[in-house]
């Protein structure tokens, strides 16, 4: 119940109550409307018996229970989000987020004109007529050059491509947008693999401790002295070499990321649950003789749920850029495919790097956006979640 | 039912605002650079040497104010110790981080009233240094002028408090384990006390001050403690440390919250014993802050009650404890098994402390007060003079009770 | 160097004039915990602890033998009845709460007996348990950090309920509402979440959760040093009025002798692990036996500003459970320590029927 909603019918029964002193008043109408019987049913009465039915004394022993009812608490969500909100950063990166996320997916659905993959074909072929001529100055022929393009490339931003097109005359603002659903959604499945793999190994380690965290941890130690992109490279030739399409290549890339990057989550999770272990109400439910798998994931991860979705956050911008410096390397999707690193991959020719920003500059602020964006969004839940932080 | 004690978002953007407006407010007056004429001020009784006078502390929280102290007048008399005595929340840590402007910014503030302090401190010429006499102390460290003088603390700029924090009044804290720096030795740590508030002291003055400070609160191999770290002693030894940085410049004023609640029965008597020795030795008064009343009545002189953020009762120790006044008093004495009661069930007063948030106007302690009567639901009941020392804060004792 | 050298021979000098004191000791004592383990077991009682030791190994060599290790609870015994209440006294590090969870088998015991309703629990695995540990249940110090922080007041009651089948399934909101008002907390609390309570409240949350699986014996573990006086005197009382109608025996453990003696009918004294003196209330405090137990006595503040006692106050530290002295344990604080209290270990006996203590002060009178 709001309130002003208890202020209001109070009001209206100031004129019908004289003498009643106003704290008994308000607690008599307070246990009104809700009050526990003798046979244990929720009862809602009607004020005006209530209020006449209820002696002052009654009401001078519930008079607590009113004191903490007129006490509004903020609840556990609401928390979150003030703290999270405190924070102008926090702000920032979400609209940064929203912003990039309505760009990737709505945006292809409201701006038609172009497909992704589709070649502007729509250039004026022009020719040059140079008349060949003899000694005497006779015309002989005209020679026909065709100077004009058949495929609209290297537009320059215009109405009909707000960003120009590329060198093969596809629209940049369109493969702009469908590039980063795939940057997305690749770096989103990754952070997901990565947390599951985590979450699993990582609460093994921390939960049965002894010869399990051993080996756990010691795979962790192998998994962290790896150098990431020399092995990607050598595993980019490899898929190349087994005929895999290379339009699915990124995604066997990631895959292999995932594999060798869970140690991080892992060791965190592990932490976690080493020092949640020691919390009393996990003795509690030792002692209540609750299941392993119960206490695990009934009691132990849903605590630890804040840190994960807080390392979530600020994992997803590095595995944007790790899926960008891929594409940029040539590791990434084919061209037509775009994503951000692949189409920043075009600034390799010095041509398009002097004379065409509009090619390659986009993918680059999208990506600045996207990584800015996630590590703010992190750096603000970080502090909203976790309790260490709270001020 | 289940959602109806929550805040709405409205009321939560609401409180945000107003907080912001107020602690904005208070903060930049914090530290606002002023004239020391601003904050001198002249005490009302010169016995005393701190006046606490209608202080009122407030933090701004997301879920509202609230007001941890709320208009708390006590004096501290010269050479007495003051026990403040009262359940956790009550405001009894809080009234003496605000004598120490300790209080965590921008969430918590003085918010107005005012704490007078008399300091005495060395003379200044006009570029703040200290002007020396000529002549020098035992170890050779020169000797400067003093010049007694009264400062207000709660309108003191923050950049001026240097001159009483640690200096003229120190404080032990409760957890001796967490309030030594571990990195450094204990020599490291007192001998840094005696240099940041000694002018013209050298290493040898503060190492021997140190070690005669370790020597005073009965450490018995004071050098071996002296190249320690704090790890390696145990937190009874710690809390003497504690006390002997607390007394190391001979304070005016020392602020001992809750030092021996940490503690276990044995240590805590050894550090009580050590306490009552030095109350007598030492040039000063002590604000003892506790939650226990055997440890009042065995310490203090004078004793201020506090329940929820307000003084209810102040007396003698005597007066408080065997002629209690407030219901909540009595209440306290009777609810604690002692040794020498032999009864079946125990007293215990009903409920929780209030909410500190959107407190009523009438008494606070109404709701949980057996001899409750009609006039507790009307104002908050004011401070009536029982005795020369002896003041309480509740309606059964007012004029017209006592007659009608 | 030569100095320490002669120290040294000294003390072996001194300690080759008890080596026979010592091993006859030894021998003593091995003989009578093995007859003891022997014994049937008393019928009578809910709970018997015979001998309970456990110690955590601190060093540990590279085959995993260990090396050096803690003596957190060292020889340990008492029996408890049905309905009665046995408070353990102690300072910090005294291994109380350490004992506490192992006859909860929270950790695992390194020697004597734990005997819960006739039954030797003391080897028994995690599956054996689960039945048994509806019966025993614990309550802890801390009521901030032993209430899951994300589940709300009704989850972690009906929880234990729901897993242990306590009641059938459409009547656990109504059991849990009942135990909820059985211990003074309101029905709307039943959605609310433990942060919004405050330390008594919590508590009572505690004592609810530990009550829902109908236990019999409950093992207090400081359930009110971290509450406020009033609060704390709500809590005793509420224990004790539980105790009465649902018939509990309670396993109290304090610091606070002022609370143990409110609650308990018979007390045991702690120091480094071992059972100092143990025996009814009356006897306890009417003629405390040992040295320890007095100091304890006197050095409680009394809140009366005119009576000035005399107080025993220790000089020192408690020693380090992972160092324990010879001898005595408490030999270097007492105030009475004689040249035996260093080498010899005083016998565990009983000075009056029902009233035990270990000390060489009383040793010469049996």
């Amino acid at each position: 119940m709001q309130n002003n909603e208890i202020l209001e019918r109070e009001d209206a029964m100031n004129t019908e109550i004289e003498g009643q002193d106003r704290i008994g008043r308000r607690c008599a109408m307070l246990s009104g409307i809700h009050t526990y019987d003798g046979n244990k049913k929720y009862v809602l009465h009607n004020k005006g018996t209530v209020l006449t039915a209820r002696k002052e004394a009654d009401a001078e022993k519930d008079a607590d229970v009113l004191h903490e009812n007129t006490i509004k608490l903020m609840s556990p969500m609401q928390m979150v989000l003030r703290r999270f909100f405190r924070s102008k950063l926090s702000i920032v990166g979400l609209v940064m987020i929203v912003a990039l996320f309505l760009f990737c997916w709505l945006g292809p659905v409201i701006y038609t004109s172009w497909d992704s993959t589709e070649v502007d074909n729509s250039g004026k072929v022009e020719y040059t007529y140079t008349p060949v001529k003899d000694s005497e100055g006779n015309i002989l022929f005209y020679q026909v050059v065709e100077t004009g393009k058949t495929n609209n490339f290297f537009a320059k931003p215009d109405s009909s491509h707000p960003m120009g097109t590329d060198k093969n005359g596809r629209d940049v603002l369109a493969r702009l947008m469908v590039g980063g659903r795939i940057s997305l959604a690749i770096s989103f499945l990754s952070v997901f693999a990565i947390t599951l793999f985590g979450v699993i190994f990582g609460g093994l380690a921390g939960y049965f401790g002894g010869a399990i965290d051993n080996i756990i941890m010691r795979i962790c130690d192998i998994l962290m002295c790896l150098p990431g992109f020399p092995i990607l490279l050598i595993v980019g030739t490899l898929v190349e070499a087994a005929g895999i399409d290379l339009q699915y290549r990124i995604y066997y890339l990631m895959g292999f990321l995932t594999l060798i990057s869970w140690s991080g989550t892992a060791r965190l999770v592990r932490g976690q649950i080493l020092s949640l272990r020691e919390q009393e109400y996990m003795v509690a439910a030792e002692a209540m003789g609750y299941s392993t798998g119960r206490k695990i994931f009934k009691h132990l991860v849903p605590n630890v749920m804040p840190q994960l979705i807080v390392q979530m956050t600020l994992s997803l911008g590095s595995m944007i850029l790790y899926e960008a410096s891929l594409s940029y390397l040539g590791l990434g999707a084919p061209e037509e495919f775009a994503a951000w690193g692949t189409m920043i991959n075009s600034a390799n020719d010095v041509n398009i790097l002097q004379n065409y920003f509009n090619i390659w500059g986009p993918p680059g602020i999208c990506i600045i956006i996207a990584v800015l964006g996630f590590n703010f969004v992190g750096d603000g839940l970080r502090d909203a979640l976790d309790p260490k932080m709270r001020r | 039912m289940a959602e109806k004690h929550y805040l709405t978002g409205k009321e939560i953007r609401k409180i945000a605002k107003a907080n912001k407006k107020a602690m904005m407010a208070l903060e930049k007056e914090k530290w606002k650079k002023k004239p020391e004429s601003e904050f001198t001020a002249q005490m009302k009784d010169d016995k005393n040497i701190l006046e606490i006078d209608n202080l009122n502390t407030y933090f701004f929280t997301d879920q509202g104010v609230v007001k941890a102290v709320n208009g708390v007048s006590f004096n501290i008399p010269l050479h007495a110790t003051v026990g403040i005595v009262g359940e956790s929340g009550c405001g009894k840590s809080v009234t003496s981080m605000s004598v120490m402007r300790l209080l965590q910014g921008p969430q918590g503030q003085i918010a107005s009233g005012s704490i007078r302090f008399k300091s005495s401190d060395f003379k200044r010429d006009e570029k703040g240094n200290p002007i020396p006499t000529g002549t020098h102390n035992l170890d050779g460290t020169p000797k400067y002028y003093m010049e007694e003088k009264v400062y207000d603390i709660a309108k003191m700029p923050m950049n001026e408090i240097h001159r009483i924090r640690g200096r003229q009044i120190s404080m032990i804290f409760q957890e001796p384990m967490t309030s030594l720096n571990p990195v450094f030795t204990i020599g490291n740590q007192l001998d840094e006390v005696t240099f940041i508030h000694q002018p013209g002291a050298t290493k040898e003055s503060a190492k021997a001050k140190s070690l005669e400070m370790l020597n005073l609160v009965g450490i018995a191999a004071p050098e071996r403690v002296y190249n320690s770290y704090p790890h390696e002693l145990s937190g009874g030894m710690r809390q003497r440390v504690m006390i002997s940085m607390a007394l190391a410049c001979n304070p005016r004023l020392i602020i001992a919250d809750e030092p021996t609640t940490a503690l276990d029965v044995t240590i805590q008597a050894q550090i009580l014993e050590l306490l009552r020795d030095l109350k007598d030795k030492m040039d000063g008064s002590i604000m003892l802050i506790t939650h226990d009343l055997g440890v009042i009545a065995e310490m203090a002189d004078y004793v201020v009650v506090m329940y929820a953020g307000r003084v209810i009762e102040m007396g003698t120790v005597r007066e408080i404890f065997h002629n209690p006044m407030h219901p909540y008093t009595v209440g306290l004495q009777k609810s604690k098994p002692t040794m020498q009661s032999d009864t079946d069930t125990l007293f215990n007063i009903p409920g929780n402390v209030p909410n500190p948030i959107n407190m009523p106007k009438h008494c606070f302690f109404k709701e949980r007060c057996d001899k409750c009567i009609k006039k507790c639901s009307g104002e908050y009941p004011g401070m009536i003079k029982v005795s020369d020392t002896h003041f309480v804060a509740c309606h059964l004792y007012d004029e017209e009770e006592q007659n009608g | 160097m030569a100095e320490k050298f002669k120290n040294e021979n000294l003390t072996n000098a001194s300690q080759n004039e008890y080596q026979a004191e010592i091993e006859a000791e030894k021998a003593e004592r091995e003989a009578r915990i093995k007859a003891d383990m022997e014994k049937p077991f008393d019928k009578d009682a809910l709970l018997e602890v015979r001998h309970l030791r456990k110690t955590f190994p601190i060093q540990k060599s590279i085959t995993g033998k260990v090396l050096k290790e803690l003596i957190a609870v060292d020889d340990a015994s008492f029996t408890l009845k049905a309905g009665e209440t046995l408070g353990i006294v102690g300072e910090s590090g005294c291994g109380k709460t350490t004992m506490g969870r192992t006859i909860l088998k929270l950790h695992p015991s390194n020697g004597g007996q734990i005997i819960f309703g006739g039954e030797d629990i003391t080897n028994y695995n995690t599956k054996q348990m689960r039945p048994i540990r509806t019966k025993m249940q614990i309550i802890f110090q801390d009521p901030y950090s032993s209430l899951p922080p994300r589940s709300t007041v009704g989850d972690i009651l009906s929880e234990p309920v729901l897993v242990h089948n306590i009641v059938p399934k459409n009547q656990v909101k109504e059991y849990v509402m009942d135990l909820m008002e059985k211990c003074g907390l309101r029905d709307y609390y039943y959605e609310r979440y433990p942060h919004e309570f405050s330390g008594g409240q919590r508590q009572r949350i505690c004592i609810a959760r530990a009550l829902s699986v109908k236990p019999e014996l409950v093992i207090c573990d400081e359930p009110v040093s971290a509450l406020d006086v009033s609060i704390q005197a709500q809590i005793i009382n509420l224990l004790k009025d539980l105790q009465k109608s649902m018939g509990l025996t309670y396993l109290f453990i304090s610091h606070d002798l002022s609370v143990v003696k409110f609650i308990s009918d018979k007390i045991g004294v702690m120091y480094l692990g071992s059972m100092v003196e143990y025996g009814a209330k009356k006897d306890i405090f009417d003629n405390p036996l040992h040295p320890y137990t007095r100091a304890l006595f006197s050095a409680i503040p009394n809140p009366n500003p005119d009576i000035k006692m005399n107080r025993i106050v220790l000089n020192g530290d408690i020693p380090s459970p992972a160092n324990q002295p010879k001898g005595c344990k408490f030999h270097t604080r007492c105030p009475q320590a004689m040249e035996i209290c260093k080498h010899v270990c005083p016998k565990y006996k009983e000075y009056e029927p029902g009233h035990f203590t270990a000390c060489h002060l009383f040793n010469a009178e049996h």
